[in-house]
Order: structure tokens, then sequence, then C-alpha cells
């Protein structure tokens, strides 16, 4: 396996994935993934595995939960989880990733307008921490009674991509102490080792 | 019985074309826009938005993690390529990416006034989500160039998502039907019978 990663976006929750996975991969830092199949230009980071081509966070996990079925990224096909696990994953992926697009559509705009984006992803960003603080009131990870890549993929946006935008942790006592309880799991700390020492 | 709450010509079309496709039993259950909905809906969307699907003991939000879930529950539907197959992780690309970085951005565009705190940049904030979703409909306009379908030889539920969308695109400036591959794309999914019986109650155009 192959996985391409911009130097500037170290896609934690996918290399932790694939620790979690136990899955020997081959980093390539780059700003250049190339084309896919097709004409269609590849998004970083980009997983090469065999004949699959896969990129976007969300997209690397979901495919390696099912290449790798007996790991914990992804719940048991036809269990309640593993539905909650989908819904995780797309809530996290076009709701509060986007945020983070959103604030990339400023370039080239005028400041006014860009000021006036930046205040409403922060502010929908909020409104997304309330909901997830509320969720996580009475469990542990996303999914309840167990950790998904769900959990892997909240706290590389809240702890590394959108971490300027995230109001005091204090304020999120369950939040905090998700994103705690992950970034002590070995692939975490495996996945910033390996990206400390690569660069 | 499978339960779908949706509203008309909204996120709940794909699931209902996934379900239609299946030749699942079900009932859907319309919701108005009008807060907060019958209790069964409250129980089940956390957010209050549709789509939301009860199907036993689960319970599933978010148009493509119940388009997911049923693609997964038929398999027989042949509504997304087996576990093992390469053109899986291209499914799970272009669901991600369909609801990612064309979804989300189509809302700014339907929707501004949600996205921006100052009236005054209205309009402004929907011509910079506009240049984005614009993008978008080039880049899945030139991957349909020559292609039946988003993913291998067949329909998959990802087709499914795409035929929902790109109505939403009808008030921009292009919308997704100007181009002649995603037309071309557009028009043949709508031969198909379970496409055809969700227009018809849906009254979509």
């Amino acid at each position: 396996m192959r996985l391409q990663c911009s130097p500037a976006r170290p896609a934690t929750a996918v290399r932790a994935a694939l620790i979690e996975a136990g899955a020997p991969y081959e980093l390539v830092r780059t700003d250049d993934p190339g084309p896919a199949a097709g004409a269609r230009s590849q998004r970083l980071p980009a997983l090469v595995d065999g004949d699959a081509r896969v990129d976007g966070d969300a997209a690397i996990i979901l495919w390696l939960g099912d290449r790798y079925p007996d790991s914990p990224l992804t719940p048991a096909p036809a269990t309640p989880q593993r539905a909650d696990c989908f819904r995780w994953v797309a809530y996290l992926a076009n709701t509060v990733q986007t945020i983070g697009a959103r604030r990339g559509t400023v370039v080239g705009v005028e400041p006014d307008i860009a000021a006036t984006i930046r205040v409403g992803a922060a502010s929908d960003l909020a409104g997304a921490l309330e909901f997830i603080e509320r969720e996580l009131a009475h469990r542990d990870h996303l999914v309840a009674g167990r950790f998904t890549g769900a959990d892997l993929l909240l706290y590389q946006l809240v702890a590394i991509e959108l971490a300027d935008l995230v109001p005091s942790v204090a304020a999120h006592p369950n939040l905090s102490a998700h994103r705690t309880r992950i970034e002590a799991r070995p692939s975490v700390v495996g996945a910033r080792a390996e990206w400390a020492t690569s660069s | 019985m499978i339960t779908l709450f949706g509203i008309p010509a909204s996120a709940s079309t794909a699931p209902r074309i996934c379900l239609e496709e299946a030749g699942a039993r079900y009932r859907f259950v319309p919701i108005t826009r009008a807060p907060p909905g019958p209790p069964e809906f409250v129980a089940s969307s956390p957010h209050g938005k549709v789509p939301a699907l009860v199907d036993g003991d689960t319970v599933v939000t978010e148009s493509a993690a119940v388009v997911m879930h049923l693609s997964e529950r038929f398999p027989a539907a042949a509504l997304a390529p087996p576990p093992d197959d390469p053109l899986r992780a291209a499914w799970y690309r272009w669901l991600m990416f369909l609801t990612a970085d064309l979804q989300a951005p189509l809302y700014q565009v339907i929707y501004p006034q949600r996205f921006s705190p100052d009236r005054l940049m209205v309009g402004r904030v929907r011509h910079v989500a506009e240049r984005t979703v614009t993008e978008r409909l080039d880049e899945i306009e030139q991957w349909l160039d020559g292609r039946e379908y988003l993913v291998g030889e067949h329909f998959t539920s990802a087709d499914a998502f795409l035929w929902m969308l790109v109505p939403w695109t009808r008030h921009m400036v292009r919308p997704g039907f100007v181009r002649p591959h995603t037309q071309a794309w557009f028009e043949r999914l709508m031969q198909r019978d379970s496409i055809a019986r969700v227009v018809a109650w849906e009254g979509i155009v």
C-alpha cells in the first residue's frame, strides 16, 4: 500500500487507521498526487491499495474497515453500530470537515466577504461541537460501546485541522475527554511519532 | 418494515431511490419543514433533519449513511460493489465526495442566509459557494465523459446520490444539466423504473 499525504497536512486519522488495521504501507509526502484513473484528479490523502484507489480521509477509513474486517475501524455488517458509524463518518465529513473547506474558499475573495465566511464557519463549528458534546455525554466513543474509525476522524478535526477555530476545550469536557482518550491510543501515538520523524 | 422519514425532493430522495431499486417493503413518512415533526421522527433524528431511517433496531440519519446502510442491507440489488472488490474503494470515494464536496457547498448556494452572519453579505456568500459547486460539477462532467455510471460498469447508489443532487443546481448560473455528459447520464438514469417512480411521487422537475 502507498499513502500519499500533503507535507502540510499529516492525515493523522488515516495513518492511525492503517496502524489500527495492522496494514503495512509506504508514506509518500507530496503536493502532487497525480491523476487518478481517468480524468479525475486525486485529492490528498490518497491511498493506492493494489487495484484500489481511494482518496479523502473519510473514504479511506471506510475502505480500510472493509479491507481489514478484524480491525476496530468499522463495526460488523448488519449491526446497528455499523449504521451509526456510517452516520458519524458522513456527518464529520460533510459538516465538520467542510467548515475547514469553507475557510479555503476565501482565497482570492475580498477581505470583507472572507471575514464573513470565516465568522460563519466558526459559528457553525461551535454548533457542531455542542451537538457532539451532548452526544458524548454518556459514552466514551462516538458509536456507543466501542471505538471506531469515526473517533480518529473526530480527533483529527478537533485536535489538528480545526484546532484554531475550536473554542476553549474546557467548555467541552466530554469532547476534551474524548480527545485525550483517542490521543493516548497507540495508533495515534505511532502516527504522530511517524510524522515527526519522517519530516 | 422499514420506515423512511423524508421530504419530497430533498436529501431523502437518494435513500428512496435505493429502497425502490431494492424492491424493499417500506413506508415513506413525509415530514413538513415546520419543526419538530411527529414524535417517532423526533426520536429518530437527533438534528431534526431528513432523512431518518428506522430499520428494526437500526436507526440511521445522514443521507450518505442511509444510502450506505441500504446498499449493504440489500446485497441482491447490487447498489454497491462487494467489500472485496477494488471498486468498493471508488464507491466510498464518490459517496464521501458527493456528500462533503458537492452537497455541503450546495446548501450554501440554496440557503446562503444560514451561512452568512451578515445579511448584507448573503448574495456574495452564495456567489463564492456557487463558484465552488461549479468547479465540482465540472470535475464530475469530466469524469462522466465516456462513462455510463460513476463507479464501474453498473448503476450503484453513488449514482442515486448524484442524481438527487443535480436538480438542486437548477437555480445556478450554470446548472449541472448544461454539461452534456452529465445531462446524458441524468436522462439515462431517468429511464430506470425506480427513479421514474420517485420522480412521479416527489414531483421532481
